[in-house]
């Protein structure tokens, strides 16, 4: 597919946000700056983007604890967000969930999740919902190789394939499951396993964005059509440990700097737009810039903003009680 | 108030009164009556007694049923003559249950009979309802408040006349009841709960915010907590031996509290109940504290706790309780005394002179003549008195009456015996009169009839004393250098230390026991 | 008026929302029973309790078997709710809830507040609960207690056919997720309950009786009990008032309190567990809110703290009755009395 060139500058742009809202962050977080448990998503910044980007608002997504790049990739405000990240009243979800329940309902993001696998189900139940309204839109579950072993998640292709649901499944594996290789933990073919369910299911390389974009695109239109689930196996890296503060030191000497110098998907993008000559090196360090005053500008502020009044805590349990 | 409008009121029969019931009309609405006429029997709590008509009228108004029971002052009915006409009663009536400020405080009235509401009868809210159709005179912010106890249900919250909730209003069931009883209007009260339903607490709100009042129900206090279990313990986890113990002595394993890091009941907790129900039953003088029987049945009976039993345990407990008991305690010898009584008692025809009647008598002396014990303690004031009166416990079935003997000092000792016997036999039957039992600064209670060695005994409040008369002894006793038998009375004198101080409380006794031992000098 | 067993009273009252709102729509196992199969009947089961019978011929598109996955498809019901859907699942016996109990628990209660009130979760979950039919420790519980003390949870436990159905419209209407506990024991008690559509608001609790005694409060079956206990009990002269709160959460505490406040005396009956139990919650309120109102010490009466015995003798002895219930009240009003007169 021809990407326009204000495509690729968006596309680029999103990847860049996600990769600045998680390096800041990331030493926000060292400083002590930000409460609470933290997973970043840096280095899997590709997959989000090229996944979301054949999503409408009206399609849901469910997301995984280190849900920073999916909210960000399915369209969300990115100022409440990192507001949210500082625990702020302005914050996506008014100071109540922080970086683990990143939620916008109303832009078809049905959160971030403290709960491995859990997203599955409640992507199955937005499908349904979906088809039940007679309308082609779709959901896709993100979730990792640690949750691909979860009873939520294989009840749920079981599900999606009984009922036929306009689903996508995507296992972003990154390697590790918390500390625990995939290797390690993941029995069998992870591709074979879905296509045990009846899914279709895909393999691709999480770090390029033109990679996971053709191979999303072609399972979500198979969804829209009412063909079916499936799965998109995503293999990619995370830079950062599990959580922050989380050495990984059961990660080899080198390999997160290996593929940084390798396999980074702001380099594949650049290496191949630039090659292309479908966006110049200046156009890309203009955005480069623009994002990083950006995100600089959302954490002066977020900063700066006041936390949630304590009258708060009473409200939002229930609709009514 | 309007003239030739006569409030009855329940009276104040005494100090301690505080509300009364209406036992007995004796008049019936339109008769008329002279000054003097008893027109109602009203019973206190600890006296029954008639209303008498100060001036003659017409009862015109009965306000309460017989059974009904009204607070001090609270009123009852309304008399008035020929002149005034039952439009000016009604009237009077509104405006006057309207004007609460103007009454005795707690003063409960009674609704001027709505058509729809004719029953003045005590609902479950003991309490009646009043409706002030007009709004009370405004003299100052205290007085237009109503007084505590009684229900007053403005008229910006009732229902007109034929008027009906027509309005869905959520509501509790409370309040749904509530609000049909005083015929209120929901659709002025707020209700703060889900959906805006109306709680009893909104109610009630609401009405205090238009200047009315509506108490909650009192419910008569009742029970007396821990009682023994009769339930089935068999599953209380309980160490084998305390288990054994408990089985032996009657004590239900659910009455034991469980003690120790596994929770159960131990040896030495079933022990603590045990000792705790001894002294129980030691410190209860009609031993109703019954120890459970070991196996099956209740282990006690409910028994009624009359009023005059109840005035009895509120008193003495804050006689207990306010009261520091000092007491001060001698033998003495009393064959004179013998002597004397029998004497008396076989020349006189007439006389049936007691030991009892001797020490009253004798305590009458030493109060004249130690006038700083001839006091009372009320209200943190001192009163002294010059005359003697002079309380006898009277043991009756419906428990302990004290009648008092005025001045005792100017009786002779047939008249004061005759007057004790007459005292003790109308408190036996019940025809004791409110002033026959009030006041006086010394109460004597001779339990010697039983047998009783000696006792304590508590002080009848506001009296500043009380003495404890033991029974009759012969015992040896040294008389001069020579060992002979003597009779021997106990007495103790519990006096009130906040007004009576040790050395004055001795000398008191000691006066006693000169003048007993030496009775013809009470003739001086 | 037509007298309708409780299962009759659920499925008008699921009829009614679907026929009233296209986004209600029910998923559960065999709640049309024999999907896809080759059987002779539409729907031959219409759920294990047949509580959905007749639906599909209605709605065929919007009453969906599921594979007997409890997590993904209670997961789905949260997922529809959230977006847009009003589901209301069936989780057959509540017993089944650990398969699922995190889409419930970090999931359904917790969506709403996690992103600041932004989110809606109109979800009903309906389930059997309740024992007397030997079906032992993992068919018979009564775990509404295990949802009550969740907050975002709405949990209603209805006695009877005409609140069932009330109860059941408004639980669809919410805009919260309730948990909706249905009393096996109790599907065939019949009831008077109106063909219409009504709803009865949560938090507004029945007196079933009133007395001036004692208050019992009951839920599910134990209402049934306790009434008759009532029954019984008035005949020997004690008024009593059967309180059945029918919204566990959402409690009704004031009219507990004002029930209190007029009798003085407060027995909880319950057939779940003891410890940290709804009974134990109640007896709580009552000493933080009414302790002055109390004239003796609250009692509960629930089963011991064991797992639920499958032999019919000890089945029987496990759960309270009618019996032990009139047992329990004459034991506390013969404890009631005062024994102590005054010394003298």
């Amino acid at each position: 597919m021809a990407f326009k060139k204000s495509e690729l500058q968006r596309a680029y742009r999103t990847m860049r946000v996600i990769r600045e809202f998680e390096d800041r962050i990331h030493s926000e977080n060292s400083l002590g700056n930000v409460p609470g448990f933290i997973h970043l998503s840096a280095g899997q910044e590709a997959s989000a983007v090229g996944v979301c980007w054949n999503l409408n608002r009206e399609d849901y997504i469910s997301s995984t604890h280190r849900g920073h790049g999916h909210t960000i990739a399915k369209g969300c405000d990115v100022r409440a967000m990192m507001h949210e990240i500082f625990a702020r009243a302005s914050g996506l979800c008014n100071g109540k969930g922080g970086s683990m329940h990143m939620a916008d309902i109303g832009m078809g993001m049905l959160g971030a999740n403290g709960i491995v696998g859990a997203g599955a189900p409640l992507s199955c139940g937005a499908a349904l919902a979906a088809r039940l309204r007679g309308t082609d839109n779709i959901a896709v579950s993100f979730f990792g190789d640690g949750a691909y072993n979860e009873g939520a998640v294989l009840e749920s292709l079981n599900l999606s394939k009984v009922l036929n649901l306009p689903i996508i499944f995507v296992l972003e594996n990154n390697g590790y499951g918390e500390a625990t290789p995939a290797e390690y933990a993941v029995a069998g073919d992870i591709l074979k396993r879905a296509e045990a369910f009846g899914l279709v299911a895909e393999e691709t390389d999480g770090h390029d964005f033109f990679a996971v974009e053709a191979a999303a695109r072609r399972l979500i239109k198979r969804a829209r059509e009412g063909k079916g689930p499936a799965l998109l196996h995503s293999k990619l890296s995370r830079y950062y440990g599990h959580f922050e503060g989380d050495p990984a030191t059961y990660r080899p000497k080198g390999e997160v700097d290996a593929i940084k110098k390798e396999r980074d998907s702001l380099m594949l993008f650049r290496r191949r737009v630039e090659g292309d000559k479908l966006l110049t090196v200046a156009q890309l360090d203009e955005i480069d810039e623009a994002v990083i005053a950006e995100i600089d500008g959302y954490i002066v502020e977020a900063k700066q903003a006041p936390p949630p009044a304590v009258e708060t805590l009473y409200r939002d349990a229930y609709g009514s009680y | 108030m309007t003239d030739g409008i006569i409030r009855l009121e329940i009276p104040k029969f005494g100090l301690s009164m505080e509300e009364g019931t209406v036992t007995r009309w004796l008049l019936e609405e339109g008769d008329s009556f002279a000054a003097g006429t008893d027109i109602a029997e009203i019973e206190s709590s600890k006296i029954a007694n008639v209303l008498e008509a100060h001036t003659a009228g017409i009862l015109r108004r009965k306000l309460v049923a017989e059974g009904d029971s009204l607070p001090v002052g609270g009123l009852i009915g309304v008399a008035a003559d020929q002149a005034v006409s039952d439009e000016e009663i009604d009237a009077y009536l509104a405006q006057s249950t309207a004007a609460s400020g103007s009454k005795p405080e707690g003063t409960i009235s009674n609704a001027p009979a709505p058509p729809a509401e004719a029953s003045p009868a005590v609902s479950k809210d003991t309490a009646q309802v009043e409706s002030s159709r007009r709004p009370a005179p405004d003299t100052t912010a205290t007085t237009s408040q109503p007084a505590p106890g009684r229900i007053v249900i403005p008229e910006s919250l009732s229902l007109g006349e034929g008027e009906v909730n027509t309005m869905e209003v959520p509501l509790t069931r409370h309040a749904a009841q509530l609000a049909e009883r005083h015929r209120l209007d929901l659709s002025r009260i707020p209700g703060s709960g889900r959906r805006g339903r109306v709680s009893v607490a909104d109610i009630r709100e609401a009405v205090v915010a238009e200047g009315g009042s509506l108490p909650r129900p009192e419910r008569p206090a009742e029970n007396v907590p821990g009682s023994p279990s009769t339930a089935d313990d068999s599953a209380v986890r309980a160490t084998p031996l305390a288990r054994k113990l408990a089985r032996e002595a009657g004590v239900n394993l659910n009455d034991v509290p469980l003690t120790g890091d596994r929770g159960r009941v131990t040896k030495a907790a079933v022990l603590a109940v045990l000792r705790s129900r001894e002294q129980t039953v030691a410190g209860g003088m009609e031993g109703t504290a019954v120890a459970p029987e070991a196996q099956g049945g209740p282990a006690f009976r409910v028994l009624p706790f009359s009023a005059t039993r109840r005035t009895i345990a509120d008193r003495l407990q804050a006689s207990k309780q306010t009261s520091p008991h000092f007491r001060v305690s001698s033998d003495v010898r009393v064959d004179e005394l013998l002597r004397l009584r029998d004497t008396l008692n076989a020349e006189l025809p007439e006389a049936r002179v007691s030991i009892n009647d001797l020490v009253v008598k004798a305590c009458a002396c030493a109060l004249q003549e130690l006038p700083h014990c001839n006091v009372q303690y009320v209200a943190d004031e001192l009163r002294g008195f010059e005359r003697v009166d002079i309380a006898v416990a009277v043991a009756t079935k419906s428990g302990l009456i004290t009648p008092v003997v005025r001045d005792v000092g100017s009786k002779t000792l047939l008249q004061l015996s005759s007057e004790v016997r007459s005292l003790a036999t109308q408190a036996k039957a019940g025809q004791l009169r409110l002033e026959d039992i009030e006041g006086g600064t010394f109460t004597v209670s001779n339990l010697g009839m039983y047998g009783v060695r000696n006792f304590d005994a508590i002080i009848n409040p506001p009296q500043s004393a009380i003495l404890a008369v033991g029974a009759i002894r012969r015992e040896p006793v040294v008389d001069g250098d020579q060992l002979a038998i003597g009779s021997l009375v106990n007495l103790t004198l519990s006096s009130d230390h906040r007004i009576l101080d040790g050395a004055v409380a001795a000398e008191l006794l000691g006066r006693l026991r000169f003048l007993l031992s030496n009775p013809a000098l009470m003739l001086a | 008026m037509p007298q309708k067993s409780i299962r009759e009273a659920i499925n008008e009252a699921l009829l009614l929302e679907m026929r009233r709102d296209p986004s209600v729509f029910l998923i559960g196992e065999d709640i049309v029973g024999g999907a896809g199969g080759k059987g002779e009947e539409v729907d031959p089961w219409g759920g294990v309790m047949g509580v959905t019978k007749g639906i599909y011929g209605e709605f065929p598109d919007r009453i969906i078997d599921t594979p007997i996955s409890e997590m993904a498809y209670i997961g789905a019901a949260v997922g529809a709710a959230v977006s847009g859907m009003r589901p209301v699942a069936e989780l057959m016996f509540c017993d089944f809830i650990g398969c699922c109990l995190d889409q419930v628990m970090n999931q359904a209660a917790k969506l709403r507040y996690m992103v600041g009130g932004k989110a809606e979760v109109p979800l009903v979950i309906r389930m059997q609960m309740g024992g007397g039919f030997s079906a032992a420790c993992q068919h018979s519980q009564s775990l509404y207690p295990l949802f009550a003390h969740i907050p975002g949870l709405k949990v209603v436990v209805p006695s009877n056919a005409y609140d069932a159905k009330g109860l059941l419209i408004t639980a669809i209407r919410d805009n919260d997720p309730v948990m909706f506990f249905e009393h096996k024991g109790l599907y065939d008690d019949k009831d008077e309950v109106p063909d219409g559509d009504y709803s009865i608001p949560f938090a507004e609790a029945r007196f079933a009786r009133d007395g001036s005694d004692i208050t019992i409060v009951a839920t599910g079956r134990m209402v049934k009990f306790a009434i008759e206990a009532a029954d019984q009990l008035a005949s020997e002269g004690i008024a009593c008032t059967v309180l059945d709160p029918r919204t566990v959460s959402p409690f009704d505490e004031i009219s507990f309190i004002e029930s209190l406040e007029e009798t003085g005396r407060l027995l909880v009956v319950e057939e779940a567990y003891p410890f940290c139990s709804f009974a134990s919650e109640v007896a709580a309120i009552a000493a933080q809110k009414a302790f002055y109102a109390l004239s003796q010490p609250v009692r509960l009466l629930t089963p011991p703290h064991t797992p639920i015995p499958f032999a019919p003798e000890l089945e029987s002895a496990y759960f309270p009755d009618a019996e032990r219930i009139a047992g329990s009240v004459r034991e506390m009003l013969d404890a009631a009395a005062p024994k102590r007169g005054a010394a003298a």
